[in-house]
């Protein structure tokens, strides 16, 4: 699915999927942070926003 | 008329006098010279109706669909792609392989019909997907009409994916600029899901508009959720008939994201061409402990 959207443009870096089971707290947490912070780095998503505007 | 004419139709009148099917599929001359589209076949004195020429590029395996609720056996003429769709039907356990009586024809390779009524009858080119083609025989048939023909693309492996690699490497912008006016355009017709044997569900999650999948708003963000799911949805299973891409109206180029799809699926999986085998698993159906997963690292 990355691979795709990277085909159709979108930085795929916006998808992000995970494997954490419901015992893994500390995992999850880690995995929220480091996509909050890919995401904050890529500054808010301006494609496709047409259905909102 | 062709020998490939004559023995479809002595073929056809031969089992549609026996009553061995209900009725035969194939191509009929239309309107134009340019296009030979599908026809239907219940009695034995219309078989002069059936032709083979170089436009009949129509992909036959996905109307064995209408009958997939019923007891019919139906008579289907595949050239080497379409019966590379009735594989994946009956692997797909949409159609059982005793309801069709499959009549294989050797392709060299069919015309486009667009390019075909500009350039006319003589000059028109091969359709893209005959030139990437590597099932000209049928790979599945009961009886197979005329000699089988020499196998091989045309292009070979590297030029099949040679625009998908160039397009990979523009700039993300320009591939969004692209996209965006390929999708702009989508009416939400569903010509391309409708003539694809590879959607084959019996109820369309984009029919069910109340549960939220797609809203009805025909705009570029819905167009794209709606082409990508269908692409993702086909993944692994799509036989590159190229039928989607001709049936659209709008001419988006819907081939080269499930081109896309097949390449990735080449370098993830290894190589696997749909639709050749009737035991082989697609595959994104099956599990093997050594797939990539890239999401649980």
């Amino acid at each position: 699915m990355q691979r795709l959207l990277g085909f159709v443009g979108i930085e795929p870096e916006r998808l992000q999927v995970r494997w954490v089971s419901s015992s893994e707290s500390d995992r999850f947490a880690k995995t929220i942070t480091e996509f909050t912070a890919i995401i904050r780095k890529l500054g808010p998503n301006r494609k496709l926003r047409d259905a909102y505007e | 008329m062709n020998e490939i004419t004559q023995k479809m139709r002595f073929a056809a009148r031969e089992i549609l006098e026996k009553k061995e099917v209900n009725y035969v599929i194939g191509w009929e001359k239309g309107s134009f010279a340019y296009q030979s589209p599908p026809v239907f076949i219940d009695k034995g004195e219309d078989v002069d109706r059936l032709i083979w020429d170089e436009f009949c590029i129509s992909n036959l395996a996905v109307y064995l669909l209408d009958e997939r609720c019923r007891e019919t056996k139906v008579g289907l003429f595949v050239k080497g792609c379409d019966s590379r769709g009735v594989v994946r039907l009956i692997q797909d356990r949409q159609v059982p392989r005793d309801r069709v009586y499959i009549m294989g024809i050797p392709c060299p390779g069919v015309k486009d019909p667009v390019k075909s009524a500009k350039a006319g009858r003589e000059q028109a080119p091969l359709a893209d997907k005959c030139l990437y083609c590597t099932s000209k025989n049928p790979v599945l048939y009961d009886v197979i009409l005329g000699d089988k023909v020499q196998e091989g693309s045309l292009t070979g492996e590297n030029e099949r994916f040679a625009e998908i690699t160039d397009f990979e490497e523009k700039d993300l912008d320009k591939r969004y600029e692209f996209w965006s006016q390929q999708f702009d355009r989508c009416i939400r017709c569903f010509a391309c899901r409708n003539i694809c044997p590879a959607c084959n569900c019996a109820v369309c999650c984009f029919e069910q508009p109340r549960v939220g999948w797609l809203s009805k708003y025909v705009g570029r963000s819905q167009n794209e959720f709606y082409i990508l799911t269908r692409a993702l949805h086909v993944a692994g299973r799509c036989i590159e008939c190229g039928e989607c891409e001709r049936a659209c109206p709008v001419n988006i180029p819907i081939m080269k994201l499930n081109r896309k799809i097949i390449k990735d699926i080449n370098e993830l999986f290894g190589q696997y061409e749909a639709g050749l085998d009737l035991e082989q698993t697609p595959p994104l159906g099956r599990y093997e402990t050594d797939d990539p997963d890239e999401f649980a690292d």
